[in-house]
């Protein structure tokens, strides 16, 4: 447990066992999906190469 | 930079996540990760937080800066390459692991750097950074309210005069004020903040509509660029790519708000970026139309006396919460940061101590203005590959997957501990980024060489910071079985 945090190392242990006995395959908890990661990339390169056109008009 | 709305939120963000929201204890649920019944925000609300965080007057200092460089065209151009650039690279380096395990953003960094490498991380490349926009957006409060003076009461204050430095450090006391409150009070001076400039936004925008030709803006020359027209476009790109890494001291804390990695993905993306582009592009316009990079300038010859002053007066109320958000999201920071240094300091005490270098920029408010792209690109400079080695750690060597457990855990008990507290990869990466920047351009003295007209400077760097982090890490702790990059399932057994 950090020992700058306000909360106790108990506080936190209960929290980690919620977290492994009720959260364990929550969406909230997944993680980024390949198809979301492509897709982020090429959203963020074709908002790129808009700007280049922007240029060039 | 970020990064004066963006933290406005943060605070907002902490108002509903910290059970108890006085000044002493702040933060007293933000070290935990969050559970599901915890995390407010849907896509839908994370969007209108982000454009609320992106609607706010540094995007109109930003504006203003990008048409000293370039013209209409080519500053629409750049603030699009740039934004989508440095957005991208940031969202999944602050985004995306805090979101998934629910943990504040510099808690969830020590796999990267370690426990002491944060620290370090805090009180350096955070901690200027966010002093510098503090006393920045001091500084505008001096100079608006100035301007309020010269018009209502035929005063002649420069823009340099000492009675800019005497109210930004009276705007520098409110800050701290209202920060010593607690972020309930930050919280509700806020909420009528962000429509507000959105309502100056569309001010600008009117005016400039009734105003300006479109050819006008177009053939407009910019403020004071340099004479070659290929340095003066990399600048005003990699600025903007600065201006979008900027947002990264905040952005992680409060996507562990949200619910689903879409709704912290998406939203932080298309939010920052359409409403950042929008105050920007009308910030260039106006200063294109006006001949003055100074959002402070543009308000009375928009507005007339009253209506001007009326908005001068709210865009230093805005500064003043703003500067409130900046430091409470950074004091937290420093706090974690700290280990047992600082734990028993008083809040407000750390606040005020926080302000003091602030205070000292004050009595140099053109020099700050002056420095602003300098400032905002030097931050760039260690920002950037900091985000290089959090993505190549995150999502190459760890497979979006950390153990939450020894994020918390002391010393040689943590998988995260490495050498002393500190993941040398990680430090290194980050010095090796930010040389390979300084080489490739130095925002100090103005030196660039040839090929940052083509690739400029903070995205390379990243690039250079993953490839770093990358080398180092296997060859100093994957293959010793070091820093807990083991296997999946090994990993998931410890959470």
């Amino acid at each position: 447990m950090d020992s700058t945090d306000a909360t106790t190392a108990s506080d936190l242990h209960r929290r980690l066992e919620e977290i492994s006995a009720h959260e364990h395959g929550d969406p909230s908890r997944a993680p980024l999906s390949a198809r979301d990661l492509t897709l982020f990339t090429l959203v963020s390169l074709g908002i790129t190469l808009l700007g280049f056109l922007v240029l060039v008009l | 930079m970020s990064t004066e709305g963006k933290r406005r939120n943060s605070a907002k963000a902490g108002d509903r996540a910290d059970a108890k929201a006085d000044g002493e204890s702040v933060g007293a649920l933000g070290s935990l990760p969050l559970l599901r019944g915890e995390r407010i925000w849907n896509g839908s609300d994370f969007t209108g937080v982000n454009i609320s965080l992106a609607i706010a007057t540094w995007a109109f200092l930003v504006g203003g800066s990008t048409a000293l460089l370039v013209g209409f065209q080519q500053g629409v151009a750049a603030m699009v390459i740039g934004n989508a650039i440095g957005l991208g690279f940031m969202i999944l380096a602050s985004v995306v692991a805090s979101q998934r395990y629910g943990v504040e953003q510099y808690t969830i960094l020590r796999p990267v750097f370690g426990l002491v490498g944060v620290g370090i991380l805090v009180f350096t490349v955070i901690l200027i950074t966010e002093m510098g926009w503090s006393s920045l957006l001091a500084i505008m409060v001096g100079r608006a309210v100035t301007q309020v003076s010269n018009s209502a009461v035929g005063t002649d204050f420069g823009p340099e005069s000492l009675m800019v430095t005497f109210f930004a450090l009276v705007a520098i006391a409110v800050s701290w004020w209202i920060l010593s409150r607690g972020p309930v009070t930050i919280g509700r001076f806020n909420k009528f903040i962000a429509p507000g400039l959105i309502v100056v936004t569309v001010f600008l925008m009117v005016f400039l509509v009734l105003n300006t030709s479109w050819n006008t803006l177009l053939t407009a020359a910019p403020l004071a660029p340099f004479e070659d027209d290929r340095l003066n476009f990399a600048l005003a790109v990699e600025f903007n790519v600065g201006v979008g890494v900027s947002w990264y001291p905040v952005m992680g804390s409060l996507a562990r708000l949200t619910k689903t990695p879409r709704a912290a993905l998406w939203p932080s993306y298309g939010g920052l970026l359409v409403a950042t582009l929008i105050a920007q592009i009308v910030g260039m316009a106006a200063a294109l139309t006006l001949g003055d990079s100074d959002p402070t300038v543009w308000m009375l010859p928009f507005g007339g006396p009253i209506l001007g002053a009326f908005i001068l007066l709210f865009i230093a109320f805005a500064n003043i919460t703003s500067t409130s958000s900046i430091v409470y999201s950074t004091v937290l920071a420093i706090r974690q940061a700290s280990g047992n240094l600082l734990s028993r300091v008083r809040w407000a005490w750390l606040c005020a101590a926080f302000f003091v270098l602030p205070s000292i920029l004050a009595f140099f408010p053109g020099f700050m203005y002056t420095r602003f792209m300098t400032f905002v690109t030097l931050s760039g400079a260690f920002l950037a590959p900091m985000c290089g080695a959090i993505i190549a750690d995150y999502f190459v060597l760890r497979r979006q997957r950390v153990a939450l457990e020894d994020l918390y855990r002391h010393r040689n008990e943590s998988a995260y501990h490495f050498h002393g507290g500190v993941n040398l990869a990680g430090l290194g990466a980050v010095a090796a980024g930010a040389i390979f920047y300084l080489v490739i351009y130095n925002p100090v003295t103005l030196t660039a060489q040839p090929i940052f007209g083509y690739i400029t400077a903070s995205f390379p760097s990243a690039i250079v910071g993953a490839v770093v982090y990358y080398v180092l890490a296997r060859v100093l702790y994957v293959r010793r079985g070091v820093g807990g990059y083991g296997p999946v399932e090994k990993v998931e057994r410890r959470a």
